[in-house]
């Protein structure tokens, strides 16, 4: 064989299109040629260090947040039931600002009552703002807006890694 | 291991909107890296894979599963890739010089990222259908029926395209990677 064809036949070897052995009659050119050996190994490494060129990775986070932001431009959140969560931390979240309200709430209510005993009956101006503040809360826990919850594990993410840093 | 393509397929069909979601999981980052190996720019790469992915869900109803999905979503990156145009030249040398490991052995990392910069800019330097022959065969690791898919051409002719840009490559880089002369036969 001549080298151009064995030089050929090289590059599909180095591609890995002919695993293992070299047929023989390259086998037995390599073994008399320099020039053609010499070839071989730069192909190979060649093709490595092309192999080899590194990708920056965006922060992990990344994947997550970008997979929001393209489900969002496309509707997806709105029309999909989604499947059941592990752990709802956004509605724990939300329960605590209700409970926290209901409890300014009852506070309010009770220092209201115990102050001015023979007050009018039905809430004060405040009590009644306050009672909607719990209505709005309310209805957010509702609302199926998952991405509150990527939005705070992002952010827990990120936090996590600048404690490691 | 991801959700095999057929079984997102057959969710799209369905009208599962949560299989998108699924199908955007899988392939991310194989998109994001194929648009970084054209551009060499992690924002211009990000911005690319996610708009493939806009494309590939509004042309979903006109996916005719000729092609495998994957291969389908290659073909919408490679063809943004490909119209994309940035002003200035790849950024290898910078990136591939900052992505260097300093220790240990300085010396061999300095020379690794010399090298990797030069084979970036010969790469870049191919003409684009070999181009995205060598970063689809050797970058992403497609075998040559998944690049003719995503080229639209016959495998032999991806094989040839890849003959071609080796031996391209393999000219433009002459004083790369001919050192080691001496391993050179298994
Ligand atoms: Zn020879």
């Amino acid at each position: 064989m001549r080298c151009d064809e064995i030089q050929a036949l090289l590059i599909e070897v180095a591609d890995g299109a002919l695993a293992g052995a070299l047929p023989p009659e390259v086998e037995r050119h390599l073994a008399d040629c320099g020039a053609c050996r010499a070839e071989a190994a730069a192909l190979r490494e060649l093709l490595r260090t092309v192999a080899q060129d590194p990708v920056p990775e965006p922060p992990a986070p990344y994947w997550a947040a970008s997979r929001q932001e393209m489900a969002r431009r496309l509707g997806l959140r709105q029309r999909a039931a989604g499947p059941a969560r592990p752990l709802p931390v956004r509605a724990w979240a939300w329960a605590g600002v209700a409970a926290a309200l209901l409890l300014v709430v009852g506070v309010t209510l009770l220092a209201g009552r115990g102050l001015f005993p023979f007050a009018p009956s039905g809430p004060t101006p405040e009590e009644t703002a306050l009672l909607r503040n719990l209505e709005v809360v309310r209805d957010l826990e509702l609302l199926e807006d998952v991405d509150i919850l990527q939005d705070y594990e992002l952010l827990r993410t990120l936090a996590s890694q600048g404690r490691a840093t | 291991m991801h959700e095999p393509d057929e079984a997102l397929l057959g969710r799209l069909r369905a009208g599962d909107a949560s299989a998108f979601e699924a199908v955007i999981a899988a392939y991310q980052r194989d998109l994001y890296r194929l648009a970084y190996r054209f551009t060499r720019n992690m924002e211009d790469a990000k911005d690319l894979a996610q708009e493939a992915f806009l494309r590939a869900y509004r042309a979903l109803p006109r996916f005719d599963g000729r092609s495998s999905l994957y291969t389908w979503l290659y073909r919408i990156t490679l063809n943004l890739c490909l119209n994309h145009r940035r002003g200035k030249m790849p950024e290898a040398t910078k990136e591939t010089t900052a992505l260097a490991d300093p220790a240990p052995g300085a010396l061999e990392a300095l020379a690794e990222s010399e090298r990797q910069a030069a084979v970036a800019a010969a790469i870049a330097s191919l003409p684009p259908q070999q181009r995205a022959t060598v970063i689809l065969r050797v970058q992403q690791g497609l075998s040559h029926k998944a690049i003719a898919e995503i080229l639209d051409c016959s495998e032999g002719t991806a094989k040839a395209n890849f003959f071609h840009a080796v031996r391209n490559l393999r000219a433009r880089l002459q004083g790369y990677g001919a050192q080691e002369g001496s391993d050179a036969v298994r």
